[in-house]
């Protein structure tokens, strides 16, 4: 079956994909552009490059995996193009309450801070609940990097949230 | 899942987004599949059909072979780091400052026509070490290939060309452009690390690992000639060994605090060592103060004799410190 026949099937169907699916992308989008307006941009883009690649991922971890990584690398590419318009300081908790309700802004923040490169593994790894070998297979990382960028995310994590790991 | 699982889970599932933007979204993505289609129809109307130009693995690896090697340098050194921030990545801004300061920053080159390898700088303090290397593709097909796999790395002992285990090699960057910086962790309590060693690059597509402490056959260094290092593992930083009451000792050096433990340890399936659940360490300064050590990166070797190691980026002189406690354990000079 060619990719633009299985985008075809109800399954792949755009409209199923991104119902299943928005959710993901935009926190993803956001972790990385921290405003709605980029993030829905980014979101769009994400879900465009899905209804042009050659091979469709199938649906599950396999499906999430390419659409977070292809969503981190446009944030980044996004990032980059647009240095002097999104500042790279540190994000301002206020700002979040309006977009988390008011609550876990901190740790929302702390790992909106994370370096670009470690955010996609951690929110596989965090929110998907996909172990390094599995984040590896999807996403054609090496094991040994995945884990490098876990292990030093969660450094950090342990830095700006406080002491107490587990706290 | 842990608590700070559920917190990282949390604080993601409270990020929203507007009903407006969901649908503004959806519909363009609507729009374009309508337009994709009607594209579609139209090329197939005229037995359109795309070509993607891709290299294969299988093409790569064939035009590495073809391609007649020609060693174009051997080893050369400089004086500064030529990739600080890589190791910088690593191991702190502090510590690169201090290896450039004491003369360690290496610099040793070798390249071929394909591949530049630098040997950014060793750290050792006689029963671990610690070398940080950059890789820059010279060339398209070293470019795609590295884009795939880092190259494997044996490492031997130059007068017998034996080979050792190496604990860990890690990459915190996947290659941009074809370069990257990463460290090899060779810690063994067999190793001699007086004596002088060779660092080979091998085909990253080699199965090296299956191939234990065996000769490698010469193909596997095919596209990797002329990019080996003469490399001194032997102790170049000053380290402390301290002890507990009961005889347990830690050694305290500039890269950080190395807790030797005994019994085995079982590394879990999935994610690996929990680091959460290494020790708590504090640095006792000379006038009695305690302060916490801010551990940032740490290895353990999971050997019968469980061997932990933990680096600390902030130790400037261990002469400022009469002691260490882990886990409540003080361990003096």
């Amino acid at each position: 079956m060619t990719a633009q026949e299985k985008r075809a099937t109800e399954e792949n169907g755009i409209a199923a994909v991104y119902e299943r699916q928005y959710m993901t992308v935009y926190r993803v989008c956001f972790s990385f552009l921290r405003n709605e307006a980029d993030a829905s941009d980014m979101m769009q883009e994400t879900f465009m490059r899905y209804m042009t690649c050659d091979e469709v991922p199938a649906p599950g971890r396999h499906e999430t995996a390419w659409l977070v990584m292809t969503a981190g690398n446009l944030c980044r590419n996004f990032l980059r193009d647009h240095r002097n318009r999104i500042s790279p300081d540190e994000l301002d908790i206020s700002s979040l309450a309006d977009v988390s309700g008011g609550e876990d802004a901190e740790v929302l923040a702390a790992v909106m801070s994370l370096p670009e490169k470690y955010k996609t593994a951690v929110y596989l790894y965090y929110y998907e609940g996909m172990d390094t070998q599995t984040i590896s297979e999807y996403t054609g990382e090496r094991h040994s990097t995945v884990r490098s960028r876990l292990k030093r995310a969660r450094d950090i994590l342990r830095k700006i949230l406080g002491g107490d790991p587990n706290g | 899942m842990d608590n700070r699982e559920n917190k990282i889970k949390k604080a993601y599932d409270s990020v929203r987004i507007s009903e407006d933007s969901r649908q503004k979204v959806l519909d363009a993505l609507l729009a374009q599949e309508r337009k994709e289609t009607v594209i579609t129809m139209t090329q197939t109307g005229k037995n359109f059909r795309k070509k993607a130009v891709k290299h294969s693995a299988s093409m790569i690896a064939a035009v590495f072979a073809a391609a007649v090697m020609t060693v174009t340098a051997g080893a050369y050194a400089y004086s500064r780091f030529f990739h600080k921030e890589g190791v910088a990545e690593y191991v702190g801004k502090e510590t690169v400052e201090m290896i450039e300061e004491q003369g360690n920053a290496l610099g040793q080159v070798a390249e071929n026509e394909h591949f530049r390898m630098t040997l950014d700088t060793i750290l050792s303090n006689g029963s671990n070490a610690r070398l940080f290397m950059t890789v820059d593709a010279l060339d398209d097909e070293a470019k795609e290939m590295l884009g795939k796999k880092s190259p494997n790395v044996r490492l031997r002992y130059a007068d017998s060309n034996e080979t050792l285990y190496i604990e860990q090699m890690e990459l915190i960057d996947e290659p941009a452009d074809g370069s990257f910086t990463f460290q090899i962790i060779v810690f063994s309590d067999n190793t001699d690390f007086s004596r002088k060693m060779i660092l080979d690059f091998i085909d990253p597509n080699a199965d090296f690992a299956s191939l234990g402490t065996e000769e490698i056959p010469e193909e596997f260094f095919k596209g990797f000639e002329g990019l080996s290092f003469e490399a001194d593992l032997s102790q170049n930083y000053e380290v402390a060994e301290l002890h507990s009451e009961d005889g347990r000792l830690v050694r305290l050096s500039r890269a950080g605090v190395e807790v030797l433990r005994e019994g085995a340890i079982t590394e879990p399936d999935g994610e690996g060592y929990d680091e959460d659940e290494a020790p708590c360490v504090y640095l006792i300064r000379n006038d009695g103060t305690r302060e916490k050590a801010e551990i940032f990166s740490e290895f353990v070797n999971f050997d019968d004799n469980g061997h932990t190691e933990l680096y600390h980026g902030d130790i400037k002189d261990i002469n400022e410190y009469s002691g260490v406690e882990v886990d409540g354990v003080l361990y003096t000079r």
